[in-house]
């Protein structure tokens, strides 16, 4: 009711302010509601603009200074979150819009960056995403605050999941890749561990071994590209430092022997700077570290032969790996105690015929040399009839078949040959070169067993090639698959082995002693590196690299200088001529230390090394 | 200086006084305004002070009071200009009464919270006094000073719409009431104001 008459007095006064009509004539328009509505309306007209006077000047006057006035103190104060122009502002609900659409994108883009980030995470060389990968991990690694070898840890593990990962799908043309970049990651942890504190340094150690476990690992898992993946075996081995050994997957690698052949060639140089660099504490433990590997090895082939059964060889195995680790020595009773029982196990063996007697024989002294290198009392083991130290064949089982990995890093790995077979395997004796001053027999020798990095001299396989010793043919067969790269292993390892004691010869460093072992010439000969004919006169002269593409050791003539480098130790770097007969003389290989320094002159007490044992 | 700006602005441009009509300023000025342009501002104040104080005064019967809301809207204005917003239809004029409606409905209740105590005498001081009123001989002083007596929402109503003559859609958009509401409470107003008057014998 009261809305209708509202809206009826509100038209009303349009229309008669407008002059449409006049007051009377709406009023007589409506008698209902006239009576209610006249005053009303007639009020309403008299309302105007006019019912107040203007503002007088004077009133105007002073609102206008009030209002400058306070203009003039104004300041903005304006909120942070106001641009300071005010026609920057978005006021209208439109840009309001546009602004949220903005962030709502800009967001929804982050989100998808962050999500490739993240799914980048898993890719590999090859992927798509590998390319971001590889852009954001430098970024990651900034932001990190670990240590350099922290990082380098990380990274390197990486680059090994993405070379599992490769290998477990089969791609073969990335896996070259990863491998690679995996390479340089590795090379750069060890750089990182060698100016790292200690507590950094253990890290990168344990972190080295396990990825050398891991790779060993896959190996195992992908028989398709083990080719590849032994190679990476190899380099690892090669590359790192002994300590990092003390769990090598010996085993493991054993079966791809050539596979280390052809790496080990071009790491070599980097293995050699490497050992030329290392100090004599490092040496020292790297010994130990060495003696325990060479356990190793003697228990997998005592477990070959049967000596120990399978239990027996993994309490053994767990007893030295946890040893080397601790960094514990012969002085432990419980080492000792395992040496010796891996000794006596292995006399009960030979009692039994379950070998032949080669290959009893280069157990025994290598179980004999690693005694020795830990500082294990030879008088419990003096007991048996070891024959004293021979040169360190090392490890590869000359008769084996199985080349171990070690071994054939060195690019020793003789081709599988019957134990028994006449055919002479070339035992290289690197170790000799080294170090091993006079081993057990030899007092000269110091008791080091680290070898300095003097590559063995094994040049005397080679000469046994060329030799026209019938024995000697064989050999070349197998040598020349052997590419020279030789030196590295010793340089890597250097094995303890005493030089080998000639009847008691002086092991110091003598220079190459052409004197082929007979050994390599002689079919009969096992591996077994006893040193047999001491080719008196080094000739350091001939060189041999012409000759002999021999898998020996010798690394690669590159020093030409036949000198036998003794490291500082005079050790005399004997190389193994294989061949049977002393003959060869001319044979006799310097022994190219990895040292560019040939300093060694032959001068020194020559020791002509041997091998062979007869 | 300021003063001297505005007054460069002026000149010739102050409202017709008496007419209801808006007078309409340059939508070029009102945007140099806000970009708080002294002299486009100084501008706005001149168009628009006229009807401002006019409306205050409708509602606010001591003088002092007036001048000072009136001044109060056009700082108000400036240090919220930023924030006006020129829609469509809706001038610059309608904002500057809803700031001035603020401002006494601010008043009015600061007003109220001091007088609690003397409502009631308050309230008996409204009721208009025959013999003074009386004195007032001006029959538009009468009805101003009846309608400073409404209630603040009738006040309103009756000087935006009556006095001021604005459409009620803007009216709706200052009161945030709608029109058809709005046109009631109209009626109600001059109810009220005939009533009044009638007490005071007096007959428009």
């Amino acid at each position: 009711m009261n809305q209708r008459i509202a809206d009826l007095l509100d038209a009303s006064i349009a229309d008669v302010r407008a002059g449409r009509v006049t007051a009377e004539q709406l009023l007589a328009a409506h008698p209902a509601e006239a009576e209610q509505l006249a005053p009303l309306l007639l009020l309403a007209l008299r309302l105007d603009a006019s019912t107040l006077p203007a503002t007088d000047p004077e009133a105007r006057a002073r609102i206008g200074r009030r209002v400058e006035a306070g203009i003039a103190a104004w300041s903005p104060r304006r909120p942070w979150w106001r641009p300071a122009l005010p026609h920057l502002a978005f006021p209208h609900t439109t840009h309001r819009l546009a602004i949220g659409a903005l962030a709502a994108i800009v967001l929804l883009f982050a989100i998808g960056a962050i999500g490739i980030a993240i799914a980048s995470y898993e890719a590999a060389p090859g992927d798509a995403l590998y390319a971001i990968k590889q852009r954001v991990e430098p970024v990651e690694m900034a932001l990190r605050t670990e240590s350099n070898v922290e990082k380098q840890i990380r990274l390197s593990n990486r680059r090994l999941d993405e070379v599992e990962q490769l290998a477990r799908r089969g791609d073969r043309r990335n896996l070259a890749t990863a491998v690679r970049r995996y390479q340089n990651a590795y090379g750069r942890l060890l750089a990182a561990q060698a100016s790292a504190s200690l507590d950094d340094a253990g890290d990168a150690e344990r972190a080295a071994r396990l990825q050398l476990h891991r790779v060993d690992e896959l190996r195992a898992r992908v028989p398709g590209l083990g080719d590849q993946i032994g190679q990476l075996v190899a380099w690892l081995i090669e590359q790192s430092p002994g300590t990092f050994l003390a769990n090598a997957p010996a085993q493991g690698a054993a079966e791809q022997a050539p596979v280390p052949a052809a790496t080990a060639g071009p790491a070599t140089g980097t293995a050699t700077a490497d050992q030329a660099g290392s100090q004599a504490g490092r040496q020292a433990r790297d010994a130990k570290q060495l003696a325990f590997l060479d356990l190793q090895a003697a228990i997998n082939d005592a477990e070959r032969i049967g000596a120990l059964t399978p239990a027996q060889a993994r309490e053994q195995r767990v007893l030295f790996q946890n040893a080397a680790q601790l960094g514990i020595g012969g002085n432990n009773i419980a080492v000792t105690a395992s040496i010796i029982k891996l000794a006596i196990a292995i006399d009960t063996c030979a009692a039994r015929a379950c070998a032949s007697d080669e290959e009893i024989e280069e157990l025994n002294e290598r179980v004999m040399r690693s005694a020795f290198a830990l500082g294990i009392p030879q008088a419990p083991l003096a007991a048996r009839a070891l024959p004293t130290a021979t040169p360190a064949p090392t490890f590869d089982a000359a008769g084996t078949a199985t080349p171990r990995l070690a071994t054939s890093a060195a690019g020793f790995a003789p081709p599988a040959a019957g134990s028994g077979a006449p055919t002479p395997t070339p035992v290289p004796t690197r170790s000799a070169a080294a170090t091993s001053p006079g081993g057990v027999g030899g007092g000269s020798g110091a008791a080091q067993p680290p070898p300095v990095a003097t590559p063995p001299p094994a040049a005397a396989a080679a000469p046994a090639a060329t030799e026209p010793m019938p024995a000697a043919t064989n050999v070349p067969a197998t040598a020349p698959t052997l590419p020279p790269r030789t030196v590295t292993p010793a340089a890597m390892r250097p094995q303890p082995t005493p030089a080998p004691a000639m009847g008691g010869a002086t092991m110091p460093a003598t220079p190459p002693p052409g004197s082929p072992p007979a050994a390599f010439g002689a079919p009969t000969i096992a591996p077994s590196a006893t040193p047999t004919t001491p080719a008196a006169t080094p000739t350091p002269s001939a060189p041999v690299p012409a000759i002999a593409p021999a898998p020996s050791v010798t690394a690669t003539p590159a020093p030409t200088t036949p000198a036998p480098v003794p490291l500082a130790t005079p050790t005399a770097t004997p190389t193994t001529s294989p061949s049977p007969t002393p003959s060869n003389t001319p044979t006799s290989t310097p022994t190219p230390t990895p040292t560019p320094t040939p300093t060694a002159t032959p001068t020194q007490t020559a020791v002509p090394v041997i091998d062979g044992e007869e | 200086m300021q003063q001297e700006r505005m007054l460069d602005v002026t000149p010739g441009e102050t409202p017709g006084e008496a007419s209801g009509a808006a007078p309409s300023v340059p939508e070029h000025v009102v945007r140099r305004a806000i970009a708080r342009d002294p002299a486009a501002f100084g501008v706005l104040y001149d168009a628009h002070v006229e009807r401002i104080h006019r409306h205050v005064r409708y509602r606010m019967p001591d003088p002092d009071v007036a001048e000072d809301i009136t001044s109060q809207v056009f700082l108000r204005a400036w240090q919220a200009i930023d924030r006006y917003k020129p829609v469509e239809g809706r001038p610059i004029l309608a904002w500057l009464f809803t700031i001035a409606n603020n401002l006494i409905v601010d008043h009015h209740r600061k007003a109220r919270h001091v007088m609690t105590g003397i409502e009631s005498e308050r309230h008996a001081a409204r009721t208009p006094d025959p013999e003074t009123e009386a004195v007032n001989s001006d029959l538009n002083d009468q009805i101003r000073a009846a309608i400073n007596r409404l209630k603040p929402e009738y006040q309103l109503i009756v000087s935006l719409r009556l006095i001021e003559d604005m459409e009620y859609d803007e009216i709706a958009r200052i009161t945030d009431k709608k029109p058809g509401a709005l046109r009631v409470t109209l009626f109600r107003a001059l109810s009220a104001l005939r009533e009044d008057l009638a007490r005071l014998g007096l007959r428009p």
